[in-house]
């Protein structure tokens, strides 16, 4: 990609992508490549879960494209549909019932952990027990507590009303500490 | 951070963000020519016909199907008898009412 595209606006290279400009679209990915990437390993176990999702969703963009009316900012709505294909990938697996055996995460929480529990093992074990909740509970567990955003910014991602978010939040709090076994704070 | 049990769910999450992108090689992997991917997803979804298309062109199949089905129907079902449910209603109610005007009622 070499022609100079940081000053061309979102809007007007979404234009060119629904005239069938491919270039244009390979900006945008080149422009939000990161930031969905970096959402998505969130949920990804492998590098490979991590590819196939990033497509996805850029693939789901491009399909969108039409859709995209400008009333929000464009990265706003890309991000938005970045988290649903996150969501719905979630949920397909949890459909396959694809989830770490319950016996692993057994395993590193009380054999490894109690005995040398580093910062890096608690991200581990909080992996293993967050790969264990419903969909959900996972995405709003990531999105405010991992990626530390506000209950107005989940609801936007999401599509939930912020009282719903804040609802699914608690619960999914409570969720997570019976499966960590945590006492409360 | 020795015991499990004293780490709270705020310290799981501060655990986690510390060690946010624990394998950045893993991502920068990812992103390398991730256009050029999606690209190719797209113009092989682009090449590829529509689901619809291809329903479109298995309906001749379909209606030969259909024809040769109902050609076999024809040819090997027998014939059912011909049973006029309303003639043998209308039949019997004429024959009572004849019966009826000529006994003069009584033998009803």
């Amino acid at each position: 990609m070499s022609r100079p595209t940081a000053d061309i606006p979102d809007e007007r290279l979404v234009e060119a992508a629904i005239s069938g400009d491919d270039d244009a679209f390979a900006d945008i990915v080149s422009r939000y490549k990161r930031k969905v990437i970096r959402t998505a390993s969130r949920f990804a176990r492998d590098s490979g879960e991590l590819d196939d999702l990033s497509q996805d969703v850029f693939i789901r963009v491009y399909k969108g494209l039409k859709n995209f009316r400008g009333a929000a900012p464009f990265e706003h709505w890309l991000m938005r549909i970045a988290v649903r294909t996150c969501y719905d990938f979630l949920n397909e697996r949890r459909r396959r019932k694809d989830s770490l055996p319950l016996e692993d995460f057994h395993d590193i929480a009380v054999e490894d952990g109690l005995k040398d529990f580093d910062a890096f093992q608690a991200k581990e074990i909080l992996n293993k027990a967050l790969s264990r909740l419903k969909p959900k509970e996972r995405l709003v567990i990531t999105l405010m507590e991992l990626e530390e955003r506000t209950v107005k910014e989940v609801s936007a991602l999401t599509g939930w009303s912020e009282a719903n978010v804040k609802v699914r939040a608690f619960r999914a709090r409570l969720a997570l500490k019976k499966k960590l076994g945590v006492e409360d704070e | 951070m020795n015991d499990r049990k004293k780490l709270n769910l705020a310290g799981f999450f501060a655990a986690a963000r510390a060690h946010g992108d624990e394998n950045p090689q893993r991502a920068a992997r990812v992103a390398e020519s991730l256009e050029t991917r999606v690209l190719a997803r797209i113009r092989a979804e682009r090449e590829r016909p529509p689901f619809f298309a291809l329903a479109w062109r298995f309906v001749p199949i379909f209606m030969a199907a259909v024809v040769a089905l109902g050609a076999w129907y024809y040819a090997t079902v027998p014939e059912q008898p011909k049973t006029d449910m309303r003639t043998a209603i209308t039949s019997v109610y004429e024959d009572s009412l004849a019966l009826n005007f000529t006994a003069d009622g009584d033998r009803l």
